[in-house]
């Protein structure tokens, strides 16, 4: 049983060889096709050290680390990152830092492509609990090196701009505020000088108590607009004190551990290339496979004499060549069958109809059959 | 194969006449050839005339006997070159008498009896009936084989009959042609008539031959 599947499948597939072929052939074709026609991508990655805290902030207590309790600090700015390359702003400030800048100045329609093309081709994933790895893969290796590059950069100062967002406000407001609280005690100078050049102090015994009353007044009121003043200008100062300190701090949090660089050879290698040639020859085996197979199963006709044997329990008494076969063959076995029957001896004259009954029964003479066995009819299956 | 006239009748390559005496060969191996067998297959096309007219010229050819292909296929006679002749059936109806129905060869050892044209509704009574026993034995008198040519089983009815009149049969079956399961039923419809063996026609084994001795034996 196991000798006729396995001839039903040779059967089945060299009775349509070319057909069955015809995935493979077609899927290699296409395999060849990719591997040549496919671009050259070249990929980057940068590294960056992510520590839970920094020791200027375990001094000022400022806190930069965007990442909750529950996550990691790799893992906090992986989603970080990915947020931002999901908007257009980003992926715009990246492009503008690459050889693609011009591009930005097209049609709508091609920046719209141009920041979704950008957008695939850049990456961050964490890497254990500190560690985020930026890379990039693009067409020119140097645009890949500077997409990546900037991708760090513009993500670091993104953190920044947003921890200096409040300290520019404070520092702004208190600015306005000095400005504002030094008028203030300018003023309360200049009345106080008025008052004393309009009201000279006595040459002689004390000023009068109703001058010296205002006097007080005026001084007190100096007083007043001098400490809001200076209060006003020592927070300033705390804002900008605070700025630097943020702007330090977000510069530590974020350590470069592997710069990108600009790649050498392409991102996909020869290994990577045969195999994904060969995946194409494999799909188009298992294409063959399943039409064979399938052909093998569905045929229900006879196919081998083995499978009359096995299936009808009948002898294979002989079997005969197919007679339409190609013209050439039939010549040249027609020349066989010349030189056979040249070869032979004449037919004696024998009975016509209504001659004399011949002999009923006659044993086939052996002799007579197989005369040339030279040229085997049966096949050996 | 050509006509006491010379007129090419039919042409069997070589490949087919070995074929046809590996199963004399065979059929003979344990007793004697049926002075008269039955070629007949499950359904039309399987080459049962073909083979038929081949064997019968082989057998007076090799054996050097009398033999008369009788064609019994009222259903889808075979044509000869020259027209529509008179047959088996105008036999039948006492047109034309037995001799004159016989188309002879230029192997006088060999002869072929056409079907000739039978009516619809006189075919069923006719494969039943006794005047076609009796000119088969008339035939079986003059000649020391008749190959009777049946109509495909699976076809008509009239098939079991007519198989019948033969002392054996043998199927023939085409690669590639009719299923398992047509040939099953064929046989278990012809059940009580000897059958001698298969012929495969119209063989041709794609499978490389170097690759068979590869192929395990279980």
């Amino acid at each position: 049983m196991t000798r006729s599947f396995v001839l039903r499948l040779l059967e089945s597939f060299f009775r349509h060889r070319w057909l069955n072929l015809l995935p493979i052939v077609l899927l290699s074709g296409a395999g060849l096709g990719y591997v040549l026609l496919k671009p050259r991508e070249y990929t980057t990655q940068g590294l960056i050290y992510v520590p839970g805290t920094t020791y200027l902030a375990t001094l000022t207590n400022l806190t930069t680390d965007p990442a909750s309790p529950w996550i990691t600090p790799a893992v906090g700015t992986t989603n970080e990152i990915k947020e931002l390359l999901q908007t257009d702003t980003f992926i715009e400030s990246i492009i503008q830092k690459t050889d693609l800048a011009p591009k930005l100045k097209g049609a709508p329609v091609a920046v719209k492509q141009l920041i979704v093309d950008v957008r695939k081709d850049v990456w961050a994933t964490a890497q254990g609990d500190n560690q985020v790895l930026v890379g990039s893969l693009y067409k020119n290796p140097v645009v890949a090196y500077q997409i990546a590059s900037a991708t760090i950069e513009n993500y670091t100062q993104w953190r920044i701009d947003a921890n200096l967002a409040q300290s520019a406000s404070a520092q702004t407001f208190f600015t306005d505020l000095v400005q504002q609280y030094a008028a203030e005690v300018d003023t309360a100078r200049q009345a106080l000088n008025q008052y004393v050049l309009e009201h000279p102090a006595p040459l002689t015994g004390n000023r009068p108590d109703i001058e010296q009353i205002e006097i007080d007044r005026l001084k007190a009121d100096l007083d007043q607009a001098q400490t809001r003043y200076t209060t006003a200008l020592g927070k300033e100062e705390d804002a900008r004190l605070a700025a630097a300190q943020t702007t330090v701090n977000t510069r530590q949090s974020l350590y470069v551990v592997d710069a990108p660089t600009i790649p050498d050879q392409p991102a996909t290698s020869l290994k990577q290339t045969a195999l994904q040639s060969s995946l194409f020859v494999v799909v188009g085996l298992l294409l063959t496979i399943v039409a064979v197979v399938g052909g093998a199963i569905l045929d229900r006709g006879f196919l081998l004499p083995l499978d009359v044997t096995l299936q009808l329990d009948l002898p294979v008494l002989a079997t005969v060549p197919d007679a339409t076969q190609r013209r050439r063959r039939f010549a040249r076995q027609a020349t066989q069958v010349d030189s056979v029957v040249r070869s032979r001896p004449a037919l004696t004259p024998v009975l016509t109809a209504g001659s004399p009954e011949p002999e009923p029964s006659r044993a086939l003479p052996a002799p007579q059959l197989d005369t040339n066995p030279s040229q085997p009819a049966e096949p050996a299956v | 194969m050509t006509s006491r006239s010379n007129a090419v009748l039919a042409t069997y390559r070589f490949d087919v006449v070995e074929g046809l005496r590996y199963l004399l060969a065979r059929a003979a191996r344990r007793e004697p050839l049926p002075r008269r067998l039955s070629l007949l297959a499950p359904l039309r096309q399987e080459g049962v005339t073909y083979l038929a007219r081949g064997l019968a010229a082989t057998i007076a050819y090799d054996l050097r006997a009398t033999v008369c292909a009788v064609e019994l296929n009222w259903w889808w006679p075979s044509s000869l070159p020259g027209g529509p002749q008179p047959g088996l059936a105008n036999v039948l109806s006492g047109q034309v008498r037995l001799d004159e129905a016989l188309v002879g060869t230029s192997d006088p050892c060999l002869a072929w009896l056409p079907a000739g044209d039978l009516d619809p509704s006189q075919r069923s009574p006719v494969a039943r009936s006794q005047a076609l026993e009796a000119i088969l034995t008339d035939l079986s008198r003059q000649f020391d084989y008749l190959i009777l040519d049946i109509p495909a089983i699976r076809a008509t009815s009239d098939a079991l009959p007519l198989a019948s009149l033969g002392l054996a049969g043998c199927l023939v079956v085409s690669q590639g042609g009719a299923s398992v399961g047509t040939a099953q039923r064929a046989l278990d419809e012809i059940a009580p008539l000897p059958m001698l063996g298969v012929l495969m026609n119209r063989m041709n084994l794609k499978t490389p031959r170097f690759l068979l001795q590869f192929i395990p034996e279980t």
